[in-house]
């Protein structure tokens, strides 16, 4: 059992390797220019030319998908950065003071729950323009609940134990105790957290630009070149099996590595208040 | 019990009132008068102020909150900018799309997961183990809207069980609308199923070890008996929170799957107003699908009161 947790989550990290590599060698060599319109090329299949074929403009596709994944990269990461330390902190805070403060944060953040992150990233889109910074804003926001309602559980719990009341005892401060003396505790916590939330904001993202909400054309996005794919389901089936298998196998590689064994206890720990 | 069912509520309304306080401000701050978008700059002050009461966006911005929550508790969610009837007329023709949809997956899941999960649990550590672990991560990894292209794919280009894209309505040929949910409903509950039989799988593992179960055994309980009876009692409990929550994320993903099969729920009507900036739309559809959500989580909570007496006597 403990075995093949390891190997799951081994080929996880491979496959989001090889991705982040694919994304870095985009930077360094492209063999044609992403928005280039080549029409006489338009919806050409698989070739040495052009490796997964042309979508409907005759642009280059493996370019395209890899300007799309380094989008979607971008946000991801600092979606989940942002939110992730957001939360954390907040939950952090009301964990370890509890009392009033605790009460009305936590209101709020039931508040924000209620609204789930594809439909609050939608209200932002709405009320200001859709570029990227508001996305990474909108889905940082919506991510910070979970982050909250998972740390403060936890520092609920830890606050009452007895390297807590030794550290105070020793005259440490409040913000040291939370910072370090709680928080390498919960830390694989955090991680955890983090590749979910990771994940949910790249499936965010890619239902956002779906949708054509999200990054705008012509920027390449996973889930704009879907669903211009999905125009072409029977003319030209290559382009969005290729698109659609490349985001299968992130997200398979995201959920290995975000399960590591503890997705059930994850899960768990966080309606457990 | 009925103490905490009533501060369960209480809880709920609050959320409810904060979250339509919230909706509405934002809205509110924004710097954008829908008379003048409507009638143009050139319109004059007495069409322009009679635009705005009938949209009701006279007085300061407390006594329009306090008059649109009025309005909502009796379903009146104020009029639409660019159709021009109400929107709760609006959002009437729409939800019922919605509400099949939402009930229809959580049966599949439900029916799917439950038996499916406890049968995994007993061909635990056979060859057929890393089998289904690769097609769960497979399924489970697929999000809503993909899984819907290529259902659209496989049953609609390729079986031609249906035309895709062809919604039939509900209210012309209703066995017909409920057979073309099928499809819009796989979609949304199949990576769902995915996640709750490995849930429940798990967690039936994880109780199996147990003290208690080897005392029911010793007891002289079937192997069965003690799934159904011990077991299954304790490990369906997380399963019941992670169903509440599905729900409530395949109210949100199914907005995005309702485009894929081109029916015109309450997603499409969202975009719509996004797109031509229809305020009281895009308030009253977001207010309703929060509120669901908080009646959802505000049940789960209820439920496993109901279900699990180590919650209900501490209450």
């Amino acid at each position: 059992m403990k075995k093949r947790i390891d190997s799951s989550l081994v080929i996880g990290y491979v496959i989001l390797g090889l991705f982040v590599l694919f994304v870095l060698i985009g930077l360094f060599y492209e063999p044609y220019d992403g928005n280039y319109m080549n029409l006489s090329d338009k919806l050409a299949t698989p070739s040495f030319k052009h490796f997964f074929g042309c979508d409907q403009y005759g642009r280059d596709i493996y370019v395209r998908v890899q300007y799309g994944l380094r989008n979607s990269l971008i946000i991801g990461l600092s979606s989940t950065f942002f939110g992730g330390m957001a939360g954390v902190i907040i939950g952090a805070v009301c964990g370890y003071f509890g009392g009033v403060v605790d009460a009305v944060i936590m209101r709020i953040v039931d508040v924000l729950f209620a609204i789930p992150s594809i439909i609050l990233a939608l209200l932002f889109v709405s009320l200001f323009n859709s570029n990227m910074f508001n996305v990474i804003l909108a889905l940082s926001l919506a991510m910070i609940p979970s982050f909250t309602k998972m740390i403060r559980s936890e520092f609920h719990v830890i606050r009452k134990s007895d390297y807590v009341l030794a550290s105070r005892m020793y005259g440490s401060s409040h913000i040291r105790i939370i910072f370090r003396e709680i928080l390498p505790n919960v830390y694989p916590i955090i991680i955890n957290c983090m590749f979910i939330a990771f994940n949910n904001s790249i499936l965010a993202e890619a239902g956002l630009s779906y949708l054509g909400v999200g990054l705008q054309p012509p920027a390449a996005s996973l889930g704009n070149m879907i669903s211009q794919a999905q125009g072409y389901l029977a003319t030209a089936p290559h382009y969005i099996i290729i698109v659609g298998v490349i985001m299968i196998v992130l997200l398979i590689g995201l959920g290995l590595v975000s399960e590591g064994g503890s997705w059930h206890s994850a899960y768990n720990r966080r309606f457990k208040n | 019990m009925v103490k905490y069912i009533i501060k369960k509520l209480i809880i709920l309304i609050v959320t409810v009132l904060a979250v339509s306080f919230v909706i509405f401000m934002l809205f509110s701050i924004i710097p954008s008068d829908p008379a003048v978008n409507k009638l143009g700059i050139n319109a004059t002050e007495e069409s322009l102020a009679a635009l705005r009461a009938e949209y009701g966006l006279e007085g300061p911005v407390l006594v329009r909150y306090f008059r649109y929550i009025g309005g909502v508790c009796t379903l009146d969610f104020g009029k639409s900018y660019t159709y021009g009837m109400k929107v709760s007329q609006l959002i009437g023709e729409r939800i019922f799309i919605n509400i099949v949809l939402s009930l229809m997956s959580l049966i599949i899941v439900t029916v799917v997961s439950i038996p499916v999960g406890m049968l995994l649990a007993h061909v635990d550590k056979t060859k057929w183990e890393n089998f289904i672990e690769i097609i769960n991560q497979v399924v489970m990894s697929m999000p809503p809207f993909l899984l819907g292209i290529i259902l659209t794919f496989i049953f609609g280009i390729i079986f031609k069980f249906f035309s895709p894209g062809r919604y039939i309505a509900y209210n012309k040929d209703f066995w017909g609308f409920m057979g073309y949910m099928i499809c819009p409903a796989l979609a949304l509950s199949l990576p769902k199923c995915a996640m709750c039989i490995r849930l429940l799988r798990s967690s039936i593992l994880e109780e199996k070890k147990k003290d208690y179960v080897k005392v029911a055994l010793a007891k002289g309980n079937s192997n069965g008996r003690a799934l159904y009876k011990h077991i299954l009692v304790n490990a369906i409990m997380p399963t019941i929170t992670f169903i509440s929550m599905i729900l409530a994320d395949m109210i949100a993903q199914g907005i995005v799957v309702e485009q894929v099969f081109s029916l015109p729920g309450l997603g499409r009507c969202l975009l719509n107003a996004i797109s031509t900036r229809d305020y009281p739309v895009i308030e009253g559809i977001i207010l309703i699908i929060a509120t669901s959500i908080v009646v959802i989580g505000t049940l789960n909570d209820i439920i496993h009161a109901v279900i699990d007496p180590r919650i209900r006597e501490d209450l």
